[in-house]
């Protein structure tokens, strides 16, 4: 991730070129002439995402490959630092003009509304990627202060600030220093290291959009909702419906959709399955451990339907439902594996290690351990009392203002207390 | 328009959280400063604790080579060992202008290393400084080397808590199982001895941070203004150097701009021959630390001896 003022440039385009071609796309009569402003856009947005993320990812495997033959590619690399939220505002940008194309939208005129809607400070950088048709609008509405709106937004924040200071970052510093040096470490450290990455990447990435939304909130602006406790899934397709829900139903409704979906043959369903989930591998970064984690959701997703396991339907909580949880946990761990490593050959070590090398695990810093499972205890506390029960047992939805009070200036005092300052920026910024 | 209920929420809230600051900071800040722990916490009697007429300063190489037991044997002063591992010089920087607010040591032994002055991270350097942030309202000299963090310490620092994050822990093990693992700041390690051949030190491309340099001419300015004697080393490690030392600039810098002489123990044959000296390449065991330090005893027994 990182940001230099001339990147600003590369955001005003974007905006410019989506706003422009959004207007021709509405005034144009003919179907070709709406096609090509389309196209015009697309072509112009996804040029600078590709020159940017992924032009070197490219450039290198098509060093390689040929190599491997005694080819010389002598095309050198661009090395172009990727602009921070680039994948985001892109995204956001081409489902406007893609929503203007297929009529279901019109076409805003004023471009100050619009930069805004491309450029909305607290979701710019990191999501959630927002619709226009839901968004757009609400810049035009005046907007006053409201106090159910201020308080669940200052409380929707300070419990994305206590997952992403108290868990993620305090948790990142077991599975960076294990993950960056995997050769040095048994299969034990490892699999703790990936169970803790999966809490640490969730928390991160969830931590930042209750911030997000709850600034926006406090601010009268409604974003949708990111996160919706995804490890209780109980499938494949069930974790993407809780998991990065504004990224997974832009790749529904602009690729999977537009694919044929599932009204098509059952071999061409598949394969468009499999396709969007290698997009949105490809989307996290340019690396072939992204390909991989993204074909593995894929391979996940197809097998489940293929066994009409997506179908199954569980009411309240059971064993079996307990069980399934756990194999889909399970799955989607193993995939982080490829997620989280620098390189696939790093991920493959990691499996094989987990599988063959065990010994007395690495422990590193005690307080890392002690801090981060205290952190995850209470994040276990609350998402089990809203998975599994009614919201009048659940104190995080207290409705007396004293005791949602107390609730809230004791997590305000464990980030303060056992929060980690020092931590890195958010994982999702680097996409 | 806020309604009742909010209007309470929100007021309760901020006294909420006023009140746990202020309580909670008052219950860490009596725990972390009690008797048990300044007894078992070389750090807290570095920074407020200390009386002693020779210091030693540095990182993990001068918590690890220089027994205050032995300096004290031979020049009949009181000593102790306030390094920290891992730290830099503006770590020590900050402990020397904490000890001067209370007081003037006689004496002060430096432990030179590279992380004093080439080029690391700089994030990395200052993160470090954050286990000073319980002194933060102690002492000026510490103030300043937290402010290096970054400005915004001084709003994180209005919290009374914040100055003990993430020493919960410590706090608790400090008070309820203390752990002493040092005599006098010092840490010997007794059960390792270095069975390696000698390696061969990297090419010398140190580049010097023009920043910590400053910090390290500082720190001698102030030892010189204020007639401490100050003795600066670089204790020996168990690696050939081949393509000159990294310390060469500085040590000709430090003579230049203060007529100091660095007693540089880099190539010492005593110890270059004598793995079992060593626990690893960078550290001396106990064993290498009892002849090294008795080594540095006799120089400063020297220097006393002839004062400048």
């Amino acid at each position: 991730m990182n940001w230099k003022p001339v990147y600003a440039i590369l955001m005003f385009l974007s905006t410019f070129v989506t706003w422009l071609c959004g207007i021709l796309v509405d005034n144009s009569e003919s179907n070709l002439r709406r096609k090509v402003f389309l196209i015009i856009s697309l072509v112009i947005n996804f040029g600078i995402l590709f020159l940017y993320k992924y032009y070197d990812f490219l450039n290198n495997s098509v060093y390689e490959a040929l190599e491997f033959f005694d080819i010389r590619w002598p095309v050198p690399n661009l090395d172009l630092l990727l602009p921070v939220g680039i994948s985001f505002y892109t995204f956001q940008a081409v489902g406007y003009t893609i929503d203007v194309y297929r009529k279901e939208l019109k076409a805003e005129k004023h471009l100050g509304i619009y930069a805004l809607f491309v450029s909305f400070f607290p979701q710019l950088v990191a999501g959630p990627i927002e619709r226009a048709s839901n968004l757009l609008p609400q810049f035009k509405r005046e907007h006053f202060l409201e106090s159910d709106r201020l308080v669940s937004g200052i409380k929707q924040m300070i419990w994305g600030f206590f997952m992403k200071v108290v868990i993620a970052d305090r948790l990142a510093l077991f599975v960076n220093a294990v993950y960056s040096n995997v050769n040095e470490h048994n299969g034990s450290t490892i699999l703790i290291a990936t169970f803790l990455f999966a809490f640490q990447i969730y928390c991160d990435f969830a931590g930042y959009s209750n911030i997000a939304i709850g600034s926006a909130r406090i601010m009268g602006f409604d974003l949708m909702t990111n996160f919706n406790r995804p490890y209780f899934s109980v499938n494949i397709s069930e974790f993407w419906h809780r998991w990065h829900i504004s990224l997974s139903t832009w790749f529904r409704d602009y690729v999977y959709i537009p694919l044929g979906g599932n009204r098509v043959s059952e071999r061409r369903g598949y394969f468009n399955i499999f396709l969007t989930f290698v997009i949105s591998g490809i989307w996290h970064g340019a690396n072939w451990t992204f390909f991989i984690w993204g074909s593995l959701h894929g391979l996940y997703n197809i097998i489940q339907k293929y066994f009409r396991m997506d179908k199954i339907q569980f009411s309240g909580f059971s064993g079996q439902k307990a069980l399934f949880i756990l194999v889909n946990f399970t799955l989607v761990l193993l995939a982080w594996v490829f997620f989280r490593a620098n390189t696939t050959g790093d991920a493959f070590m990691v499996l094989s290690k987990i599988f063959t090398s065990h010994g007395i695990p690495f422990v590193g810093s005690i307080t890392t351990f002690v801090y981060g499972i205290f952190g995850l205890i209470i994040l276990f506390f609350r998402e089990i009392s809203e998975e599994f029960f009614p919201p009048k047992l659940n104190i995080f939805e207290s409705e007396n203002p004293v005791v949602s009070a107390l609730l809230n200036a004791a997590l305000i005092f464990l980030i303060i207390a056992i929060g980690v300052f020092d931590g890195g920026q958010f994982i999702y910024f680097q996409f | 328009m806020l309604n009742r209920k909010n209007i309470m929420f929100l007021l309760f809230l901020v006294v909420f959280v006023i009140l746990f600051d202020i309580i909670m900071g008052m219950v860490f800040r009596s725990l972390y400063f009690s008797e048990k722990s300044m007894q078992n916490d070389p750090l807290i009697h570095a920074v407020v604790g200390t009386d002693e007429e020779i210091l030693v300063f540095g990182s993990s190489r001068a918590v690890h080579h220089y027994d205050p037991g032995i300096l004290e044997d031979s020049l009949g002063k009181s000593c102790y060992n306030v390094g920290s591992g891992g730290q830099n010089i503006y770590y020590h920087l900050a402990i020397l202008e904490a000890t001067l607010e209370r007081y003037v040591p006689d004496i002060a032994i430096l432990e030179l290393m590279t992380i004093d002055f080439e080029v690391t991270p700089a994030q990395w350097e200052t993160e470090k400084l954050g286990v000073l942030l319980p002194f933060y309202h102690n002492s000026a000299g510490v103030k300043r080397a937290i402010l290096r963090r970054g400005s915004s310490e001084k709003v994180k620092n209005l919290s009374s808590v914040y100055s003990f994050n993430s020493l919960l822990y410590t706090i608790f093990r400090n008070n309820v199982f203390p752990f002493n693992n040092h005599i006098k700041g010092y840490i010997p390690i007794d059960d390792r001895e270095w069975k390696n051949e000698i390696g061969n030190a990297q090419d010398d491309d140190t580049k010097i941070d023009s920043s910590k340099m400053n910090t390290l001419f500082e720190f001698i300015q102030i030892c010189q203004s204020k007639k401490i004697q100050l003795h600066i080393f670089i204790s020996p490690h168990f690696i050939k150097t081949q393509g000159g030392s990294k310390y060469k600039d500085i040590i000709k810098n430090i003579k230049y701009k203060f007529g100091l002489e660095v007693n540089n123990f880099e190539n010492h044959q005593t110890f270059l021959k004598d793995s079992k000296l060593f626990a690893d390449p960078l550290h001396l065991n106990s064993k290498g630390a009892k002849e090294y330090s008795a080594i540095v005893s006799r120089i400063l027994k020297e220097s006393v001896k002839k004062p400048e």
